[in-house]
């Protein structure tokens, strides 16, 4: 009996180590799965991609990339919720897709305020474009134009989107009267403008740096300009106060432990400052962002309250 | 073959109505659609009700379907099982003891315990080559549980 | 062009390049003939691979990837009458009632040499007529996509032709369930019955799964008396020349069937789910024989096959040229190309050349290997299907069945969705419904959808919005040819009656 509570604090002390030692594992030690909520090809992969090998790098472990599409990026966020908060699955997030859906849909599957965001590391602005060889060839020209006819179309990507929201926040400001004819995906925007479907694209700047040669972008809705299109005014510059563009980034399940989300955040700053990744964004017509996490969840708090006034204003609110 | 049409016909219908009761909460654009289709589908669900009594088929010989109900049932209760473990017990274990089960109700003679044993070694092993071609070198994500 | 093709033959012939090329094709074979995986996700799953290689090289895999993807979905159609992808629906209408019959072996060779001779089509036709084709491409707009639509509705009358109600009512059926969703235009989320699962609809590979494999593998379970599911054809001696002779006599259906596959892969939103259909449907309308369609003959293979291997190349044709993707893979094609900093467009074709030129004679020597690859590969795995007992069979399809639609969005939903509409495929097909056109309103359903309310929006800047519809030259040349698909047989069958009369 001696011998055996003798062996009792030992294990104890085993005991006590083997838990602190899981505790205190290193973050990350196994691979991280990154879950884009869109199609592979599209611009939120193609991001993720040129992450994932520094992403790699930083965190000492392999970056998988899997999709998870459908409803527009809801269905994918909202399994966000339910996913295990261990900080092994990931999830890019994209603004305001994660604001206006549940404001529109009643039940997307997710809150907003639950989704926790950790990083924001890009910002794709609007742009208004018209074909190359349109005659228009400035803002003034188009508001012109577009005063001369009782409607005028206007494609994008999405609705309620980014470019949705934003065509209608600028017909507000500029007093224009525009039908906003939405497709799955600037991919399938950009054929209708090329094609003489749609008179002018509310896209994303991303469209403008890859067409140069088709598509001409004739103002772009950001605080400045961007580095792929220093010739494209804002629209402020011109004096039309509109804003509008997508943000894209990454968020942890509710629940994640704080370390694990400091871990995150530091190796994605540490990536967006990487001069190789820096050069691949902006040339293809991302803006490169640097929210943390706290300045993420205050960029959604500014966001939403502009984006519930926008909905109500256009009697899109679902409450 | 006209009982079961007229039936499935009516039940098409009804159906069609269930829809278009779950389309008053839409805008213009997200209803214009499948109320056409909701339209299309109760005229065509109408017109197969109908068709019977016109068309002078004739009491058609019943090919003889020999289709077993009672295994059928029985083999998708065990397969919606064997998707609820999967979230449970993991990819492996769920389907190797899934796939062991069905064969062995699918065996059409005795019952031996060796026979049980070796269909489970060689699912064990398919499992394990699948798992680590799917899961490891070309990193699919497959079901995750307690186990694996 | 004559010197950067003679570059880039140099560079293709290399052991290393090759043997790239041939464990892309194993790749792609297994991907495609495994239901659930599709030519997107199996060129998605291989990116990573080729961050490592130079873009040339990493092209090529991909390439060879995607083209015998396309063709590997055959394998499954015919021996579990499961179309591994979409564009293989049509393959499992004749493939499958060959296999049934012992013939397993001889709808696989067809398969194959049908597959090779359409992708090769449409890579001569993306290597020669690429920059005037793909402004075909542009012009067409949401109208002309919504008659594309009802062209396809026009397909269920041959594909359902013993009884074309029933057709109708399983195309509507199929539209409907197409519509579960968040709605195309607007954001409306419909149909979901409070599952927020559903807001991203039934994807169509689980339907697919659903309609066609599940009740297969039941009806497996169900016959207790049968031990091996596919009859064993004696052995055929020279079965491969003998299949090879018999195909190259259908020169028409083979050439009329890839012109056809390419020309809708040029089509942004179009591929192979399409096309396939589509030129079963024109096989069938110029046949002399049309009932004997679906017993299992040739014609249908071969109409099926070569076209959607065409789809590959047609669907990189605007990719090159205009930086559109045609076809789904070709949007992961396209980032691949952005990652490596390569901008489609007429630069590719002037400061790339040798990238591009060498990719597409890539896709050429893939397609030609192609053949004895997916000869050995067919063969081995049709004698597995033989040869293995049901209750070792059926149970693996079931397993293959979960994992697919397990993988295509990592959601556990989408199995049970696959297991409930495979019970109602089950159900369906006891009361004789053909799967077809169900799964074929499924994929129109979009395409006809967001065609018919963008028109409608388009149409707002006319002074009568529905003119859109008619009001565009392109537009009535569809409209045409879905009258003469609905129309023709009727015509035919009265003047042939008429010619009868006029002899006497």
């Amino acid at each position: 009996m001696k011998r055996l509570s003798f062996l009792v604090p030992f294990f104890t002390i085993l005991v006590v180590i083997i838990f602190s030692t899981a505790v205190f594992a290193a973050y990350p030690d196994k691979p991280i799965t990154y879950v884009i909520c869109f199609n592979p090809g599209g611009e939120s992969d193609i991001t993720a991609r040129i992450q994932q090998q520094p992403l790699e790098k930083v965190l000492g472990v392999p970056v998988v990339i899997v999709y998870k599409k459908g409803g527009g990026g809801a269905v994918g966020w909202s399994e966000l919720m339910r996913t295990k908060p261990d900080g092994y699955t990931i999830y890019g997030t994209n603004l305001p897709h994660t604001i206006v859906q549940p404001m529109t849909r009643g039940k997307a599957g997710y809150e907003t305020k639950k989704i926790n965001n950790v990083y924001f590391f890009e910002f794709t602005p609007n742009i208004l474009a018209v074909k190359k060889d349109s005659p228009i060839k400035t803002l003034k020209d188009f508001i012109e134009y577009a005063k001369t006819r009782p409607k005028l179309s206007i494609g994008g990507s999405g609705q309620p989107s980014a470019n949705s929201l934003g065509a209608e926040r600028f017909a507000q400001v500029a007093n224009l009267k525009l039908t906003y004819i939405s497709f799955t995906g600037s991919g399938a925007a950009v054929p209708a403008l090329l094609g003489g479907h749609v008179e002018a694209l509310m896209t994303y700047t991303s469209m403008a740096a890859r067409y140069p040669d088709k598509m001409r972008a004739i103002a772009i809705a950001a605080e400045k300009r961007a580095k792929a299109l220093p010739d494209v005014p804002t629209f402020k510059e011109l004096g039309y106060d509109y804003t509008e563009g997508a943000y894209r980034g990454v968020a942890v399940p509710p629940g994640t432990p704080k370390k694990v989300r400091d871990v995150l955040e530091k190796a994605f700053e540490k990536v967006n400052y990487d001069p190789v990744v820096i050069k691949k964004m902006e040339d293809l017509g991302f803006i490169m962002e640097y929210y943390g996490e706290a300045k993420s969840k205050k960029l959604v708090e500014k966001l939403s309250v502009y984006y519930e006034q926008l909905l109500k204003d256009l009697g899109l609110l679902k409450k | 073959m006209t009982k079961i049409d007229r039936i499935s016909a009516a039940a098409f219908i009804l159906i069609a109505l269930v829809f278009w009761s779950q389309t008053g909460h839409l805008q213009y654009n997200g209803y214009i659609f499948p109320r056409l289709i909701i339209i299309m589908f109760a005229i065509f669900s109408v017109i197969m009700f109908i068709q019977p009594s016109f068309t002078k088929e004739g009491k058609k010989e019943q090919t003889a379907i020999k289709d077993d109900l009672k295994y059928i049932t029985v083999v998708i209760a065990l397969v919606l099982l064997w998707i609820g473990l999967l979230d449970v017990l993991g990819f492996i274990v769920s389907s190797v003891v899934s796939l062991t089960i069905l064969t062995t109700i699918l065996e059409h003679h005795r019952l031996a315990l060796a026979r049980m044993t070796f269909t489970t070694a060689v699912y064990i092993l398919l499992l394990i080559v699948f798992w680590f071609i799917f899961h490891k070198l070309l990193l699919v994500p497959l079901p995750t549980g307690y186990f694996i | 062009m004559l010197d950067s093709i003679a570059i880039g033959l140099q560079h293709i012939f290399t052991i290393k390049v090759l043997l790239m090329i041939v464990a892309g094709l194993f790749g792609g074979l297994i991907t495609g003939a495994l239901p659930g995986l599709t030519a997107t996700m199996a060129v998605a799953l291989l990116v990573p691979f080729t961050f490592a290689m130079d873009p040339t090289e990493g092209l090529i895999v991909l390439g060879a990837i995607y083209m015998a993807c396309i063709y590997g979905g055959s394998f499954s159609a015919i021996l579990v009458n499961t179309p591994g992808t979409p564009s293989s629906i049509g393959t499992t209408f004749d493939g499958y009632p060959m296999a049934k019959k012992g013939e397993g072996e001889r709808a696989i060779l067809i398969a194959t040499f049908a597959s090779v001779y359409g992708g090769i089509i449409g890579v001569i036709f993306l290597l020669f007529l690429s920059p005037p084709l793909a402004s075909v491409a542009l012009k067409f707009g949401p109208p002309e996509y919504f008659w594309m639509a009802i062209f396809g509705v026009t397909i269920i009358a041959s594909l359902a032709s013993k009884n074309v109600i029933k057709g109708f009512v399983g195309g509507a059926i199929g539209f409907l369930i197409s519509t579960i969703g968040i709605a195309p235009i607007g954001g409306d989320v419909r149909f979901t019955a409070g599952f927020p699962e559903l807001q991203g609809g039934i994807e169509l590979i689980v339907a697919l799964i659903g309609f066609f494999c599940i009740p297969e593998a039941l009806t497996m379970v169900g016959q207790r008396d049968k031990k091996f599911h596919l009859a064993e054809a004696g052995k055929v001696r020279g079965i491969f020349f003998k299949t090879l002779k018999e195909v190259m006599k259908k020169q028409g259906n083979l050439f009329r069937s890839s012109v056809l596959g390419t020309f809708i892969g040029i089509l942004p939103g179009a591929g192979g789910n399409i096309a396939n259909l589509v030129a079963y449907n024109e096989a069938v309308r110029v046949s002399k024989k049309p009932e004997t369609f679906g017993t299992g003959i040739p014609d249908g293979i071969i109409a099926t096959e070569s076209s959607n291997n065409a789809v590959v190349g047609g669907g990189i044709i605007p990719l090159v040229t205009l930086g559109i993707p045609g076809a789904p893979p070709d949007a992961v094609l396209y980032g691949v190309l952005l990652l490596h900093g390569l901008r489609p467009g007429p630069e590719l074709f002037t400061t790339h050349s040798k990238v591009i030129y060498t990719f597409i004679l890539s896709l050429f020597v893939a397609t030609i290997l192609m053949l004895p690859v997916g000869v050995i590969c067919g063969r081995l795995l049709h004698r597995t299907v033989v040869r293995l007992p049901i209750r070792f069979l059926a149970p693996i399809i079931l397993f293959l069945t979960i994992i697919g639609s397990y993988s295509i969005r990592n959601n556990i939903m989408d199995v049970y969705i696959m297991l409930t509409l495979g019970v109602l495929g089950y159900i369906l097909k006891r009361l004789e419904f053909h799967p077809g056109p169900i799964v074929l309103g499924l994929i129109l359903g979009p395409i006809g959808e967001m065609g018919f309310v963008q028109a409608l929006l388009m149409g707002q800047m006319l002074p009568n919005k529905w003119m859109i519809f008619f009001n565009r030259p392109l537009s009535w040349v569809l409209i045409i040819m879905s009258l003469l698909s609905l129309f023709w047989p009727l015509v035919a069958k009265r003047l042939a009656k008429g010619w009868k009369i006029k002899e006497i």
